[in-house]
């Protein structure tokens, strides 16, 4: 029992759905977060990523299914959810009419202190103990404020899109939450900037913080994700592990007349009579000897980018996504 | 987390409410120095020309009127004071729901642990303070202008008649213009019906506010809605009084139990009045107090701010835009 509470993942996500009208925004999606892992979502504009974060963070109710974060449900028991995470959007707004100083100072006071910051208050200094969570969030939203340049004296009406949105950063990353949404943080970043949030983002990781992460740069996907979910027209078209898609290979070549190649679960086109192209995501050790067994000449093997897959992804839509859905060794799914 | 809700509100409207104080503070001081520039028996001269359609859109007695506490009542009922409770309803309602998401606000203030209703209602008791505030501060201003200012009087030159021990004015005489504190005139202390009648309008009209605003996305569509909807109810008042038949379209309407100076005159003429939910007029005609239309305004208002908030509660949130 207790390895089985030790597993309970952070977000459940069952079959969720969210229908406009005629428009499915997000089809029976399912999947699962554990706590510690940094969750990455791809797709393209108006796949679902933004919907999927929304129905998560209870800003909509779903038309099916149910999530959950940490047990409760994120429509009815939103509240609750809410004190496990944060979030940052897309295109951050933050009160215009305040300074940064004061934006800060009001996402720092407005959580409810944290079981851990409670506990932690508790085994502190005396010194430390004097000072409440709050305004610990608030200095760390300082100090992080800092470190990306940012002038807290200034009007957030008076700030650049760029500015306010390290401003929000600030914000969000000042909260001891164990779950961070990131809807494409890095946007409207210089590359300075970036590497920056992306290097606090490892930290969070290193401290066991999960994050969710949605972004269209692959190669920051690439850089940080444990995990990546592939969404297109709202369906869950793949699901994998980020060390296991690296390990994906494009394998062409050509084989002798009257031999046959059909793996089941991979994609093999033929290019010509004989000539085959195969994506795959075994072990080479494993491949190798069998094709070799074939007879197959002019073999080239190449390594798979996060590109190449997310390309495969969106173009391959089979009637069964389950039998589409990359088998996840880790995740026990 | 009310605390660091209600700061957050006060700074971003901090010169908004300010402004709408000042204004009005401003606004019935002045009232009150225009009160006193003109004697009583001139007014009374100006009412007599008036026609009677005008005469029958307005509910208060003459004889009230052209006493310095009627003419300060009327201040309670020019479109300015209505204005500036407007612009501050308006524009707290409508920023509650639509404004914060419109500009896209919303999503990282309700990514905090903070519920919809909370959300909701500690802006809306702000936004009710502001409204308690305005209706204060209209009699801070006739205070204001009651304690500083002094009336032109006019009178005529008497004789006094022997033996019987009374007066005669001569009006003949050139009249003689005297300088009195409008205190020796007027007691601000009566006004306080117009203002309790001004806070139960302007709760109405965040009501109204908020409605628009828990339903729609755009605060522009928002204002829009509840502008075109006062100024309906503000023209339906009018067709009302001015023509019988259609005497029943003032239900419709909020302004219809805006009634600030009868509500005045009636405290200030008549005992009964103050308390109770109805009195006997004259003739005993049974009328209602102001407290009967007063609240009848603050339960549509506080019906329409919770049935917004039951919106906001339900509602999705769409992506800002």
């Amino acid at each position: 029992m207790a390895s089985e509470t030790n597993v309970m993942p952070l977000i459940q996500v069952e079959e969720l759905g969210k229908v406009y009208g005629n428009f499915t925004a997000l089809d029976r999606c399912s999947l699962q977060i554990h706590a510690g892992e940094i969750f990455g979502l791809l797709g393209p504009n108006g796949a679902g990523k933004t919907t999927l974060m929304r129905c998560l963070l209870g800003f909509i109710r779903p038309t099916s299914g149910r999530a959950r974060i940490g047990g409760f449900d994120c429509w009815t028991q939103r509240t609750q959810a809410h004190s496990l995470l944060t979030y940052m959007p897309a295109q951050p707004q933050l009160p215009r009419l305040m300074r940064a100083r004061d934006v800060l100072r009001f996402f720092a006071d407005v959580r409810p202190p944290m079981p851990s910051e409670a506990g932690r208050e508790s085994t502190t200094t005396a010194i430390e103990s004097t000072t409440s969570p709050a305004t610990r969030r608030f200095e760390r939203a300082c100090q992080l404020a800092d470190r990306l340049q940012l002038d807290l004296n200034r009007w957030v009406a008076l700030m650049s899109t760029g500015m306010r949105q390290k401003l929000a950063i600030a914000a969000t990353l000042c909260s001891d939450a164990p779950l961070v949404f990131l809807d494409e943080p890095t946007a409207n970043l210089d590359p300075d900037v970036r590497s920056q949030l992306l290097q606090e983002l490892d930290d969070l990781r290193r401290r066991g913080t999960t994050i969710v992460f949605s972004s269209h740069v692959l190669s920051e996907i690439e850089q940080i994700c444990d995990r990546v979910a592939v969404l297109a027209k709202g369906r869950l078209v793949g699901l994998s592990e980020m060390h296991r898609l690296q390990q994906g290979s494009v394998i062409t070549g050509k084989l002798p007349s009257n031999t046959k190649l059909e793996v089941p679960g991979e994609r093999i086109d033929w290019t010509e009579p004989g000539r085959f192209k195969w994506q795959s995501y075994r072990p080479l050790e494993e491949l190798l000897p069998s094709l070799l067994s074939l007879g197959v000449s002019e073999l080239k093997i190449e390594n798979l980018g996060l590109l190449d897959i997310y390309h495969q992804h969106l173009s391959y839509r089979p009637p069964d996504a389950a039998a589409f859905q990359l088998k996840d060794a880790g995740s026990g799914q | 987390m009310i605390g660091p809700l209600l700061r957050k509100t006060w700074l971003e409207t901090r010169w908004l409410l300010g402004g709408c104080l000042v204004l009005m503070c401003f606004f019935f001081w002045l009232r009150v120095w225009l009160v006193s520039r003109l004697d009583s028996g001139r007014f009374q001269q100006i009412l007599e020309l008036l026609p009677n359609q005008i005469r029958s859109l307005v509910r208060v007695d003459f004889s009230f009127i052209v006493t310095h506490t009627g003419r300060v009542s009327i201040g309670f009922e020019e479109p300015m004071v209505v204005l500036i409770m407007a612009i501050w309803c308006i524009s707290r309602g409508s920023d509650l729901v639509s404004g914060e998401l419109s500009r896209g606000t919303m999503e990282m203030l309700l990514a905090q642990p903070i519920s919809r209703r909370r959300a909701f209602f500690v802006p809306m008791l702000y936004a009710l303070a502001g409204v308690t505030l305005l209706a204060m501060v209209s009699l801070v201003g006739t205070w204001l202008g009651v304690a500083t200012i002094q009336a032109n009087e006019a009178y005529y030159p008497s004789i006094k008649i022997p033996l019987v021990g009374t007066s005669l004015p001569i009006p003949f005489a050139k009249p003689i213009e005297t300088r009195v504190p409008m205190s020796e005139l007027v007691d601000w202390r009566d006004f306080w019906p117009g203002a309790v009648n001004l806070f139960a309008v302007g709760v109405a009209m965040l009501g109204f506010a908020t409605v628009f605003s828990a339903y729609d996305r755009f605060r522009w569509r928002a204002i829009g809605g509840v502008a075109i909807t006062l100024i309906l109810m503000s023209i339906l008042k009018v067709v009302s009084m001015s023509y019988a038949p259609v005497a029943w379209l003032g239900w419709l309407s909020i302004f219809s139990a805006f009634e600030p100076a009868l509500f005045i005159s009636q405290t200030s003429t008549d005992p009964n009045a103050v308390w109770s939910l109805y009195f006997l007029g004259k003739q005993d005609v049974l009328l209602f107090s102001h407290w009967t239309y007063n609240l009848v305004l603050l339960g549509l208002g506080a019906s329409l701010i919770w049935h917004s908030s039951r919106v906001f509660e339900r509602r999705d949130l769409p992506a800002p835009l």
